[in-house]
């Protein structure tokens, strides 16, 4: 009937798409706090429902816009992260015995994950990282944000889809053997 | 076809389109913010009130609606610059003037006899905002706004 792997994604992809919002507000208001950037908080967004915040100036609108998009990189990148180390480290298909046995004996095997859950959080997580990546890139070809945030932005995400493929390869191979 | 399978594939469908939307909605929301916070930094135009120099009129605004309240001297009267739009931009823009209510002509410029509703200002230029009454009352108000074009 339903596709199983469908309800996984939908399942793995709410914490994301959480994690990013709350990256992005608190970005902004933070980068206001910290700059001391003037701004109101006005209702009447999209349906009368989302804030709308107003920046003075050009300069102070930049500034916000930057560090909140590039925290809500870093929760992208963060959540990306962990996944990979989850696969890496915890993997049940190629979990070091010995740290197996340690987790066992601090009963922290929750820890350990098969791939079919894996691979669906890493394919949600990676999802939201490059369309990050795409996001600041556009902003940053439009003069939005500083176009070092999607350089490294770019060199981030790469990186961290090079270590997650190691792991599949890893996965093929262990596969394959059997 | 069994239909059970007709609502498989409905529910799948709908399940890839449920996916899809929490997949953009923080970008939806990250873009929303950003559109809104954009378009104050950049006002379309900007009004300068030269009222100060007509006493019998008065000059009001209620959101985007501007709104002048006078009395007349004479039966056919002309206010000749009474507010200055400016365009802020660094593009140049074309503005329309769009009555709302009352009797009296609002245009682009100070000349009744070549009244403009529309008008095509560059960047950083300015042009004056005028008023043509030929109506029998003495005291009116007339309702306008000003768009992009």
């Amino acid at each position: 009937m339903v596709s199983s792997s469908i309800t996984k994604l939908i399942d793995q992809a709410i914490i994301p798409a959480v994690a990013l919002i709350v990256g992005k507000m608190t970005g902004l208001l933070a980068a206001s706090a910290l700059y001391d950037l003037s701004y109101r908080i006005e209702a009447g967004g999209f349906l009368n429902i989302l804030p709308v915040i107003r920046f003075q100036d050009q300069q102070s609108y930049l500034v916000a816009e930057s560090y909140s998009n590039l925290a809500m990189f870093i929760a992208a990148a963060a959540g990306t992260l962990l996944v990979i180390i989850r696969a890496h480290y915890f993997h049940q298909s190629h979990i070091n015995p010995q740290v197996h046995a340690k987790l066992i004996s601090l009963n922290m095997e929750k820890l350990t994950a098969p791939s079919y859950h894996l691979y669906h959080q890493a394919l949600v997580w990676l999802t939201y990282l490059w369309l990050t990546v795409a996001f600041l890139a556009i902003y940053a070809s439009m003069k939005v944000i500083f176009p070092q945030i999607a350089i490294i932005a770019f060199i981030v995400a790469a990186n961290l889809s090079w270590v997650f493929a190691l792991d599949i390869e890893k996965e093929v191979e262990i596969s394959r053997s059997i | 076809m069994k239909p059970n399978h007709v609502f498989a594939a409905f529910a799948n469908f709908a399940l890839v389109i449920v996916f899809l939307l929490i997949v953009i909605s923080p970008f939806f929301l990250a873009k929303n913010i950003t559109k809104v916070a954009g378009v104050k930094t950049e006002t379309p135009y900007l009004i300068t009130s030269q009222i100060q120099k007509f006493p019998n009129v008065s000059f009001s605004q209620e959101g985007e609606t501007y709104r002048f309240t006078y009395s007349k001297a004479s039966l056919n009267q002309e206010y000749r610059g009474l507010l200055v739009l400016t365009n802020p931009t660094s593009e140049s823009k074309e503005y329309k003037i769009s009555r709302l209510s009352g009797y009296a002509d609002v245009y682009f410029g100070e000349d009744s006899k070549t009244a403009a509703s529309q008008i095509f200002l560059p960047a950083g230029s300015s042009v004056p905002i005028s008023l043509f009454s030929g109506s029998l009352d003495q005291t009116l108000t007339v309702e306008f706004k000003i768009n992009l074009k």
